[in-house]
């Protein structure tokens, strides 16, 4: 592992907080599902995680929009940048959907890349429903 | 757009609700390494700019004046996420001596066991702004948490003006730690005046008011001692006026510098920020023109004050009353709660929601027959 040079991450076991060491190699290596957009915006849960999965599109010179706290101003910034992906979480996603009468071109998203999506089949409905236009990625589970 | 001797310049309101700079990115090159998103917004929900920002030049003052920001375990608290991307991405860049970068979320700002995060990462350095780390430092120190600051020796601190009162208080907690200041703007990335310790030693009342330029700036419409707008020039803005008052000086200096910028607050007093929140001049005017039956005029201090283990902030409020707010047994409540309930100082947040969580106290509102003349045209000022 290059130890001169890690991204710290704060993960979380349960609600316990520890550090995990992240090289620019690890972050290059990890999966996250092929790229087919330009454009995307990257809302987890976790700005930890949203941070390492925006480092991993910067290895495939791709220019993320990372999520704010704020859902209206990451909504209102993915209008203006004219995303056109989402790559988060179930919930994240959840968050945006129910942002969608506000801001509508954001139902116009052509690819959702979900982790850590419950397996109910509502989960992909809801999603459909809400984003009819996208095509949906799975990818793995984020790390503890 | 503002035309000044024959050059347009772009304002922040031009940029309101717009995508800049977007045309530089070509997905799947590598140049994209060098390009990063900022967004701007004002208080109350106005729509943000998205600036796609050019790192390509600015990289090298950056990694030169700042070689030191990465080359010890940095901890970065800064307001957006953006921004801790923007720094984890230049500390991957090959050119910078980088060892280990921490930077923490909301969620970790909040969380009780943030001493142990702190704590386990022991960063050397930190990066921040002057608010959030006065925050971390409050969190801190109610927990018995700053022994995972006690290694720090660099504060580098941007945002905001740091007060005297602050000042003095991270010296006190983080005494092992020597503070540098720069001097940025929202709609450009990477700083727009590099701190310079020599700087400090030739012109010592300057601190945090004085820089070396790191980009092409000029001063317009000076006035007899020179102080002027600020004017500086980015691949994505074009001429662009900061809204930031300023004085430019051609002096050598032994890093090599030749000009130094001192900054003088706001060239209007428009917005002034006090403990994380943002006191924009026009919505304080929006709120006493609803006021105007009750208010003739009005003049507001706001200030940082220290409070039982936290820096709290305070707002003194002058009104001249009209004869109708006189006339009421409860006028000075009125115009309390008035204030309270309708100034937005936060995106989601009113004065009255943070005076709540004991973030700001309560206003304090005197009447005066009439205001000083040294407040004439300006209803808004931060003091020391």
């Amino acid at each position: 592992m290059d130890r001169e040079r890690a991204f710290m991450k704060v993960v979380y076991e349960g609600d316990v907080p520890r550090l995990l060491a992240r090289t620019r190699k690890d972050i290059e290596e990890a999966d996250c599902g092929r790229i087919m957009y330009q454009r995307p915006l990257v809302f987890f849960g976790s700005a930890q995680e949203s941070v390492e999965k925006g480092l991993w599109l910067y290895t495939k010179n791709i220019l993320p929009l990372i999520a704010e706290e704020h859902v209206d101003i990451t909504c209102m910034a993915a209008v203006r940048y004219g995303i056109d992906a989402i790559v988060g979480d179930f919930e994240s996603l959840r968050k945006i959907a129910v942002a969608i009468p506000r801001y509508p071109d954001l139902a116009k998203v052509a690819y959702l890349v979900v982790a850590d999506m419950r397996d109910e089949p509502g989960c992909s409905k809801f999603l459909k429903q809400a984003f009819p236009a996208a095509t949906l990625q799975r990818i793995p589970l984020c790390e503890p | 757009m503002r035309t000044i001797n024959g050059i347009s310049y772009r304002t922040k309101e031009d940029l309101e609700g717009s995508c800049v700079g977007l045309e530089q990115y070509q997905p799947g090159q590598p140049s994209v390494k060098d390009l990063f998103i900022r967004v701007t917004s004002g208080t109350s929900g106005t729509q943000p700019t998205v600036l796609v920002v050019s790192f390509a030049e600015v990289k090298k003052n950056i990694l030169a004046k700042g070689r030191r920001l990465f080359a010890e375990p940095l901890l970065v608290v800064l307001p957006r996420n953006l921004s801790s991307v923007q720094w984890v991405q230049l500390f991957f860049d090959p050119a910078a001596e980088s060892s280990r970068i921490l930077f923490l979320s909301r969620r970790e700002l909040e969380h009780p066991l943030l001493a142990k995060i702190i704590d386990e990462f022991q960063p050397r350095h930190v990066f921040s702004t002057v608010s959030l780390f006065d925050f971390l430092l409050d969190t801190l120190a109610t927990r018995n948490g700053l022994s995972g600051l006690a290694a720090v020796e660099r504060l580098f601190i941007t945002g905001e003006t740091l007060s005297h009162t602050v000042k003095q208080k991270f010296e006190a907690l983080v005494p092992e730690a020597a503070i540098e200041m720069s001097y940025g703007i929202s709609e450009v990335g990477g700083g727009v005046g590099a701190y310079c310790a020599t700087l400090y030693k030739r012109h010592p009342d300057s601190f945090g008011r004085a820089y070396h330029p790191l980009l092409p700036l000029s001063i317009v419409e000076p006035d007899e001692n020179g102080v002027g707008e600020i004017a500086l020039t980015t691949r994505e803005l074009g001429p662009y006026l900061t809204g930031d008052a300023g004085r430019l000086v051609a002096e050598p200096c032994a890093c090599g510098a030749t000009e130094t910028l001192f900054v003088e607050g706001r060239i209007n007093y428009d917005i002034v920020h006090c403990v994380g929140a943002t006191f924009h001049a026009a919505l304080v005017e929006k709120i006493f023109a609803s006021l105007r039956e009750y208010v003739e005029d009005y003049y507001l201090e706001i200030r940082e004050v220290q409070g039982e283990g936290k820096t709290l902030g305070f707002v003194a409020c002058t009104v001249v009353p009209t004869a109708k707010l006189r006339a009421m047994k409860n006028g000075v409540e009125y115009v309390c709660e008035f204030l309270e309930k309708n100034l937005q100082i936060t995106k989601t947040q009113s004065l009255g929601d943070l005076v709540r969580v004991d973030i700001f106290m309560k206003p304090f509102i005197t009447y005066a027959e009439i205001l000083p003349k040294s407040v004439k045209y300006i209803r808004m000022r931060k003091v020391d």
